[in-house]
């Protein structure tokens, strides 16, 4: 079919190939009879794998891999080096599965040959012939095969071509468990596979070598730097996976931040996001780093329509729709606005229809925003209708169009359900995810079902994982159950909770639900809370029921002074102090709780000392928290806390809580 | 203040430009040169046209005002903005700190696109009002000021007086610059006591 002057393997000689009667060999350059053959000749249905290899320097090539041996051919001419891969994948693809019909001009194969394809986890592996067209991997159950196993049968499935779009998938994965391997391929690699959105494919080839070529290929194609919307990774709807993630993330943090997309994040903020989107839009998710980050992440939306090569309006779009835009609205103009805008490429009207949806929903929040249409309009038109490219190629550098652009995007949101067609389903549902998220700010109680850590002995000790609706009578049952427990299973043990550093101490009544704590240290704040199994030392035994009233030093919350007070309990409702014969302080027993403790730090003048803590929500300071209440004698703390402890409607009156 | 002369004159025409980062308060600054106003909205600029009568030095100043967008997207030299721009207004916002960041940047476009680094710029702190959230010091905006050989005045938008006196700085800026004006001491404002303009401490106003 023609000569074209080329280098061939490792010796870089130069010669001619020829491609002749569907067999492709080499001869030398001025001698091409068929006794001086170099290489060759190969049968194109030999081929197992043509793939091309496209490096920035120099010369792009070709390798191909035939029977057991593989040959490189690197090609000098740029042009014939493309209708070379274009006439050698043409013609493996026709012996091999008649593909021709689907062949057409445009096509630019990066990699065809021979492929083991599992379609799902559960599939069969299945000999397929493969290409990769542009960023489309085209596959379909090979011929021969079927020539073999299924001559008779004239099934009408084997012949179905199957199509996937490269952009679309979600991640790839390399190292496969041997389970999944195809047993019809034995290499050391195995296979790898890609996921999309609902379905995985398996992919393997006839040895490491060309599996990792495929691997390459499919890998070269996803990391591509896209200059065109249609060119970057896409969601399963159409839509450019780093507009999807920015539309989401403002949609879920920004609804209500004051001026947004009008006011600008930190730039080196949003740098590193457009970084990282690009570099893994499907795995990287912008974190909500302060109340910035919102705007970062909205002028990451905003300069990447203006970074792409042809606007998110095509240009030969935009005529006809800036004639729309000076008309006054009307049901009749969305409805021409509908029929203009399904004219645009399918990336562009799944991204303008995801995009101005999610403009109406934030122009809805207006009041809170104070992003109305006119603003976003303004804001977002100069990005969809022109792009930095036009802008420095002098086109458009001031255009008397702005204004017909802001009408169209006004236009595009007011009437928004008319002209992308929004069906009442999809009003239902976001009227659904409205109402879920004004619940969702409502129930702020975590679900009994949330698990919680259990230390054992100490902390970051062999800690089990609970279920927060358990009691802690039933948690200790779990621990000492527990595969591996050191301890002797009769003796006493109780679960503490632990705050402050674990400085304060609180024995959990038995009855007591450990979902009580957590939920006392979401109030609190209190971020270094944790649960202690551990021996319960000291048992209450009832007999020493004299009450403690007495001198007692005392410090405030957060404050290191302590000052002595005569602390006593009154009515057995309430904990007062006084001073001088005056009341200081008093507090009602069902709002405090009493640790065992004090933070090293705050220096207690006796060596005995507890801690009162005011269960409401700013009862808790990450510093000293808390009254500290400091006794000389142990005994003294002992009958103080027992006495509060049994007076105290928290607990049960049977049950102690001393814990020393 | 813009008064109509008992006696026939003709009024010089001057442009001038109001740039800086988005919501610092250009528009609210024009807004309440030219209509006095405090525009309690919140929309964004593309390109405004304001025009002002206005006495000074003597003289019947026809001033037009251009207000500019703040964002991005929009080009920093709008077609109506063209060269006959006579001096310029550099704004920031005292509790943005991006937006007196990005000032320095703007300048050296103003610079690169007329070539003469002697254009009258006056540096402007808009929402000194709002001290509390105080980002950016004032000795940071004179500092910037004496790097790019320009007037600082801190001001809000919300008071009339600094306002004017602002426009009117710049106005006394473009006349020393052609000339029209001898050099200072001017008395004709009350508050420009000082004897050297070049030093930006006498300029400011907060």
């Amino acid at each position: 079919m023609g000569a074209v002057t080329l280098k061939s393997t490792k010796k870089e000689k130069r010669c001619n190939g020829r491609f002749r009667n569907m067999q492709l060999s080499f001869f030398n350059e001025d001698d091409d009879s068929e006794d001086t053959c170099l290489l060759g000749p190969f049968d194109v249905k030999d081929f197992y794998m043509i793939r091309k290899i496209e490096s920035s320097s120099e010369s792009s090539s070709i390798l191909i891999h035939v029977g057991e041996k593989r040959h490189v051919i690197s090609f000098i001419e740029e042009p014939l080096f493309t209708s070379w891969m274009f006439i050698l994948a043409e013609a493996w693809l026709t012996i091999n599965c008649k593909l021709t019909a689907v062949l057409k001009n445009d096509h630019e194969f990066g990699i065809c040959g021979s492929t083991w394809i599992k379609y799902g986890t559960t599939g069969e592996w299945k000999c397929c012939a493969t290409a990769i067209n542009k960023m489309t991997l085209i596959y379909m159950l090979s011929e021969s095969r079927d020539r073999v196993f299924k001559r008779n049968s004239q099934d009408e499935s084997a012949d179905e071509l199957v199509e996937v779009d490269l952009r679309k998938v979600m991640t790839m994965r390399e190292r496969i468990d041997k389970s999944e391997w195809c047993p019809s391929v034995k290499h050391k690699r195995g296979p790898f596979s890609i996921t999309l959105h609902g379905v995985t494919l398996y992919i393997d080839s006839r040895d490491d070598a060309t599996t990792t070529q495929w691997y390459e290929a499919i890998d070269s194609i996803l990391k591509q730097p896209a200059k065109i919307l249609e060119n970057f990774r896409l969601t399963g709807d159409n839509i450019p996976v780093i507009v999807d993630k920015c539309i989401r993330f403002v949609s879920a943090y920004g609804m209500k931040s004051e001026g947004i997309y009008r006011r600008n994040g930190k730039v080196t903020e949003a740098k590193t996001i457009t970084t990282k989107l690009t570099e893994d839009p499907v795995g990287y998710y912008p974190v909500q780093e302060s109340d910035e980050t919102v705007y970062a992440v909205a002028d990451v939306l905003r300069t990447f329509f203006r970074k792409v090569e042809i606007p998110l309006f095509p240009l030969s779009n935009q005529p006809e729709l800036f004639k729309l835009a000076q008309e006054s609205q009307s049901l009749d103009l969305f409805k021409q606005y509908a029929v203009e805008i399904k004219k645009f490429p399918i990336v562009h009207f799944a991204t303008l229809k995801k995009l101005i949806g999610h403009l109406r929903n934030v122009s809805e929040h207006a009041l809170e925003n104070r992003a109305s249409v006119e603003n976003l309009s303004k804001v977002f038109a100069a990005s969809l209708f022109v792009t930095d490219q036009m802008t420095e190629d002098g086109k458009q550098v001031f255009s008397e169009s702005y204004n017909h652009q802001i009408n169209v995007m006004i236009h595009l949101i007011t009437g928004y359900d008319t002209i992308f067609q929004i069906s009442i389903e999809e009003e239902l549902s976001r009227q659904i995810v409205n109402d879920a998220e004004k619940k969702s700010l409502n129930a702020k109680k975590p679900s009994p079902d949330l698990i919680v850590a259990i230390h054992v002995w100490e902390k970051e000790n062999r800690p089990f994982n609970v279920k927060m609706s358990l009691a802690s009578e039933e948690v200790c049952r779990e621990a000492i159950a527990k595969r591996g427990f050191d301890g002797p299973p009769d003796s006493p043990y109780a679960v503490f909770e632990c705050i402050a550093d674990g400085h304060l101490v609180r024995r959990l009544p038995p009855s007591h639900k450990v979902s009580r704590c957590v939920m006392q240290w979401i109030d609190w704040n209190c971020k270094d809370g944790f649960l202690l199994f551990d021996h319960d030392k000291l048992r209450f035994d009832g007999k020493d029921m004299s009450v403690f009233t007495g001198k007692v030093k005392v410090a405030e919350p957060g404050s290191k002074t302590f000052k002595s007070y005569e602390a006593k309990i009154e009515n057995g409702t309430s904990i007062s102090a006084y001073r001088n014969e005056k009341l200081w302080k008093s507090w009602p027993m069902d709002d405090i709780l009493w640790y065992v403790g004090s933070e090293p730090g705050r220096k207690s003048p006796n060596a005995f000392n507890c801690a009162m803590i005011l269960n409401s929500k700013d009862g808790y300071s990450s510093k000293f928290p808390g009254f500290c209440f400091s006794f000389k004698e142990e005994a003294d703390r002992n009958r103080w806390l027992t006495a509060v402890t049994h007076f105290s409607k928290n607990s049960d009156p049977d049950e102690p809580l001393v814990y020393i | 203040m813009s008064s109509t002369a008992t006696q026939p004159r003709y009024s010089l025409n001057r442009k001038v430009a109001v740039m800086g980062y988005p919501h610092v308060g250009k528009s609210s600054i024009v807004q309440r040169f030219t209509q006095n106003m405090f525009p309690d909205r919140y929309e964004t600029t593309i390109e405004d046209q304001h025009t002002k009568h206005h006495t000074a030095f003597h003289r019947d100043f026809n001033l037009r005002v251009t207000d500019t967008a703040g964002q991005q997207e929009y080009t920093v030299f709008p077609r109506s903005c063209s060269l006959d721009v006579a001096g310029f207004l550099l704004v920031y916002a005292i509790d943005d700190r991006k937006s007196f960041d990005i000032c320095s940047s703007i300048y050296e476009k103003i610079i690169s696109v007329y070539g003469d680094p002697s254009i009258p710029i006056i540096i402007v702190g808009n929402k000194c009002d709002l001290g509390t959230q105080r980002v950016v010091q004032q000795e940071e905006g004179k500092e910037l000021a004496k790097q790019c050989e320009a007037k600082f005045v801190e001001i809000t938008a919300r008071e009339t007086n600094r306002v004017n006196e602002v426009f009117e700085l710049l106005l006394r800026e473009i006349e020393i610059s052609r000339g029209n004006l001898r050099g200072p001491p001017q008395q004709q404002t009350k508050e420009q006591t000082s004897s050297d303009p070049n030093d930006p401490k006498n300029c400011v106003i907060s």
